[in-house]
Order: structure tokens, then sequence, then C-alpha cells
């Protein structure tokens, strides 16, 4: 690929060849981990698919143009297409309902289905026990509490609850239909993260049913039940999970095979830039602190050129988890605007410092 | 990928019929470039929009008719349209009030393990997604999705010569980046006088 790219453009740079090469090199497990999960999917369309083959015609994009369906639509007609197949397959969708399928298999079904209350493949017990402990959840740190505190509704009024969410997500089933979403889908990160979640059955709030909130962290396999509560009159149940340190999933499960989809928070590392000036002007650095970095993280030291855009002018990539230091020379800088960025890995969104104008040198 | 084009044809060949064997053929060859594309849109889940777009190409393979880079247009182009909608779907939340002032979620890209002699596949892509949307979607779609500038063009509805200026820009940008001129056994050297 990259010869092709040669023959356009002519010879490379060395390092935007590596780079070239790595963007297509081979897939690495975690890209593959979806496989069976693809068959499944596939063996429950494909008679649709093989049916069609009596009458071929020639190529034509069957997606719709940007912006003439919204992904939610277009999400739902697929899934209600998928589940109609998969309902004639036979036999599938009751097993599904019953998380009894394998976990692959269990995983589309809930991808497909998931709006007529098939439960997503469990790593653990479909109904967690109510009186089952909070557990520790990965990526947070030791020295914050990890204890999501479950807290009553009733602290929350009712009316504070957002009862029409923006953006909820919700499955429905019997006996009700739990629906769960996240107070902000991006927090500072070592903040209070904030889950809320509402059951209902005919339209009406059920009060005192346990929910166990459950927890993916980025980078971990399972969901671990992260606590459990009891809903209020109406129906609500609200769940604080303090110093939430990395990007994550939440996901709730109540009576019976009750499940919301999944909601996802991520986190934005704060950082904090402080520009010390060495004596007559000889090593000036900026020092860089991000609690929430981990080794191996890439910071990128940019100047904001004249017309307002940033420019790259170095790139550490951490060795310890705090923070890192540029060593510059003030009176080259001087009244530039100069920032810090992290950029996103699996576990943070990328993240910003405060833009810092270096001062004339005395 | 031009060497996977007979394999390819055969197992899309395959796959049209019912085959079980030739659609993971083709999906294990595709489905790797197809999250790392997705990933420089900035798609929040890009297992998940990968997921819709393999269920709409098996929805509709009976009505595809093509080569094995028409079905790759065909395949990047639904994923691409399908990360646009998320995308405004995305953009149609409240905003945080707590990401003021903050870039924009950049979703699960991966660069901790990035090195600066050795760079990963995780950390090739978020370097793409530092440039400008178009020019980081020209290199993905001819670099990761393996397309000719032609069908670049197609997908973006841009010219080609517009494409290839993109393209040009993009990886003068990418070979200018302090991490890449570090890969190619250079020092870190600043563009600016002054930084150590």
């Amino acid at each position: 690929m990259n010869s092709d790219i040669r023959d356009e453009f002519g010879p490379l740079d060395p390092g935007l060849d590596q780079v070239l090469q790595a963007m297509t090199a081979q897939p690495t497990p975690e890209e593959l981990a979806d496989e069976q999960a693809a068959v499944a999917m596939f063996r429950a369309n494909r008679t649709a698919s093989a049916r069609g083959t009596r009458r071929p015609r020639r190529f034509v994009p069957a997606a719709p143009p940007p912006g003439r369906t919204a992904t939610g639509q277009g999400g739902w007609r697929m899934r209600l297409a998928a589940a109609a197949t998969i309902v004639l397959a036979g036999g599938l969708t009751a097993a599904a309902y019953e998380a009894a399928l394998p976990a692959p298999v269990q995983r589309i079904a809930h991808a497909v289905l998931s709006f007529a209350g098939v439960p997503e493949a469990q790593h653990h017990s479909p109904k967690p026990s109510s009186t089952a402990p909070p557990t520790t959840a990965p990526g947070r740190r030791p020295s914050v509490s990890s204890s999501p505190g479950p807290r009553p509704s009733s602290q929350r009024s009712p009316s504070a609850r957002p009862s029409s969410s923006p953006h909820p997500s919700v499955t429905p089933a019997a006996p009700g239909l739990l629906s769960a979403q996240a107070a902000s889908t991006q927090v500072i990160a070592g903040t209070q993260a904030v889950i809320d979640g509402t059951l209902t059955r005919s339209g009406r709030g059920v009060a005192d049913a346990t929910i166990t909130l459950l927890e993916r962290a980025a980078g971990q396999p399972a969901w671990k039940v992260a606590g459990t509560a009891d809903t209020n009159a109406d129906g609500n149940v609200v769940f604080d999970v303090a110093a939430l340190a990395t990007n994550a999933a939440f996901r709730l499960t109540g009576p019976g095979t009750t499940s919301s989809t999944a909601v996802h928070v991520t986190v934005v590392p704060p950082i904090t830039t402080t520009l010390q000036l060495g004596p007559r002007g000889l090593r000036d650095v900026l020092v860089v602190s991000i609690p929430y970095a981990r080794p191996g993280n890439a910071v990128v030291l940019q100047v904001q050129g004249p017309a307002g855009g940033w420019r790259n002018i170095r790139v550490h990539v951490l060795s310890a988890s705090d923070g890192t230091t540029f060593s510059l020379k003030v009176a080259t800088f001087k009244n530039k605007v100069l920032r810090v960025k992290l950029r996103a890995t699996l576990r943070h969104a990328a993240s910003v410092s405060a833009p810092v104008t270096v001062p004339v040198p005395s | 990928m031009a060497e996977q084009t007979g394999v390819l044809e055969n197992a899309l060949a395959r796959a049209s019929t019912g085959d079980e064997a030739g659609f993971l053929e083709l999906w294990r060859s595709l489905q790797p470039r197809l999250l790392r594309f997705l990933r420089v849109l900035g798609s929040d889940d890009p297992d998940d929009l990968a997921s819709e777009t393999w269920l709409q190409v098996v929805r509709d393979l009976h009505k595809f008719s093509g080569d094995e880079e028409d079905f790759r247009r065909w395949l990047f182009t639904i994923a691409r349209h399908r990360a646009i909608d998320a995308a405004r779907a995305r953009a149609r939340r409240p905003a945080s009030p707590d990401s003021g002032g903050l870039d924009a979620l950049a979703d699960d890209r991966l660069v901790e393990d990035q090195v600066l002699d050795v760079i990963s596949v995780h950390g090739a892509v978020a370097l793409l997604t530092d440039l400008p949307r178009e020019q980081a979607e020209a290199v993905a779609l001819r670099v990761i999705a393996g397309l000719d500038t032609r069908d670049v063009a197609k997908i973006l509805g841009k010219s080609a010569g517009a494409i290839r200026v993109s393209l040009h820009r993009g990886l003068r940008t990418l070979a200018a980046d302090p991490a890449v001129q570090a890969l190619a056994g250079r020092p870190d050297r600043p563009t600016l006088e002054g930084v150590e």
C-alpha cells in the first residue's frame, strides 16, 4: 500500500513510512474479538442474502446520503429487520430473552433485539444479588474511594431527575422498562459520575425494586457489580460513582431480566502547567502535571499561531505517570501562547491545559 | 491489500451465496481496517458502528454486484455514513458542563503503547486524528481502507485533484509531526528554535 502512495507522491519520509505501515499492520487480537458475534449475525441474516442472489443487480450504494437518516432511525430499522429474521429462525428469541444463548450469540441477539428486552451476554450472574457488596472498580486509584456509594433517590428531588432524557438508554422487558442515563457523559477525571435509572411498568414507576449498577472500565473485559440500590416511589434510583479515573460503561439490571443498555462516561484528565524561569533566562521549563495520565501517554507541547491555530512543537511520551517537563527558552517564546495537549487513549479522552502566555524576560 | 484481491473475490462470491466461511474471510480481512477508519473519524464506539455496518452489508449483499474494489468502497461508504450520523446524533446532545474548554471527546484511541522507536497501530491512527478532518479522511481511505484516489474522491464527493491535494497536505503534516520525526531516527527537532 505504501508503495502505491510512493508511486503517487514519491519517496516517503522514513518516519512517515513507519506510520503508514503501522496503519496497515496485521490485525490485533482485539480487532478480531467480535468474530463469533459477526458470524452469529451473518447466520441470522444470510437467508435474505442467499435468497437475493437470484436477482443480482449492479451495485448501488445502499447507505443513504448523510443527513437523510438519523442514526437511531436507521439503526432501529436494521434491528427490526434483523430481529424479524431471528424470530423466523425460530427458538433463538426465547433463548435470548433468557440470556441462555452462548455469550457471542447473546451479544448479537442483544444488539438486534435490545429494543425488545434481550439482555447482553453476562459475564456474571444475570441478576446479581442485591446483597452483593460493591466491588472496587478497575481503573480507580487506590488512594481514592472506590465505593460508588449508591444513594437513595429520595436524596434528589424527583423533579431534578431528568424524566425525559434527551438520550435515554431504554430497554423494555417484562416485568418493566429500565432506563439508564449519565447525568454527564464526560467528567473531569477523579470526579464523580452520576448514573440515573428509572424502572417503569405500564408507564408507572415501580417502587422498592432492587437495581444493580454494573460497570465495565475501559480495557476490562467483564462487567462488575458496582453497587445496588432500591427505587423510590417514582421508580427512580441514582448512583453516584465516586472518583472515576478511567472511561467506563455502566448498565443497570433489575428484577428478572430487566436491563438497560449501556451508557458511556468518558473522563478528561486535568492538566496543570507552571512556567518556571531559570536564572538569566537559562533553563526555563514548563512543568506539566497530569495526575490521571499514565506512563506511555503522549503529551504534546503546542504554540498558537498568528491565525489562532495550534502547532505541535514537541511530543513527550510519559515515563512517569504524573507529568513531564518541557525545557524551553523564554526569550524565544516571549509573548507566545503555549498549551499542552494530552492525546486520547482507550482510558481517557483528550485534554488540553489552559493557555500560558510566555512573559517578556526582564 | 493487492495480494488479497483474488482471495477476497472468491470470499465475496461465496459470502453472497450465504457461505459462512466466505463471509468470515471477508470480515477478518476488512474488520481491522474498518475499525481503524472509524477511529480516525472520531467514533465514540467504533465496534458498534462496525457491527451496524456489517449488518447492513449482510442484509444488502444480495443487491451487490461488483468486484472486491467495489465491495471495499461500498463497505467504507456505509461506515462513513454511519459515523457521520452518529456524530450528528452526538452533537445534538446537550453540552456537558464539565467539558468547556476541553477538546472534544476523542473516543478510544489507544496511544499508550506508543513509543518513539516502534509505533503501534493505535498510535498511528491517533496521529491521523490530529489532522484536519478532510485530510484525515483522505489519508485514512487511501491508506487504511486501501482505496485508490479516484474511489476516495467518489466517497468524499470531491475531485480526484482535490483529494490529491488533501493527501499531499495530510502526509506532509504527518511527516512534520515531532513524533514522526523522532521515528525517523532524528532527534525530536523543534520547529521553533529555543525548545530542547
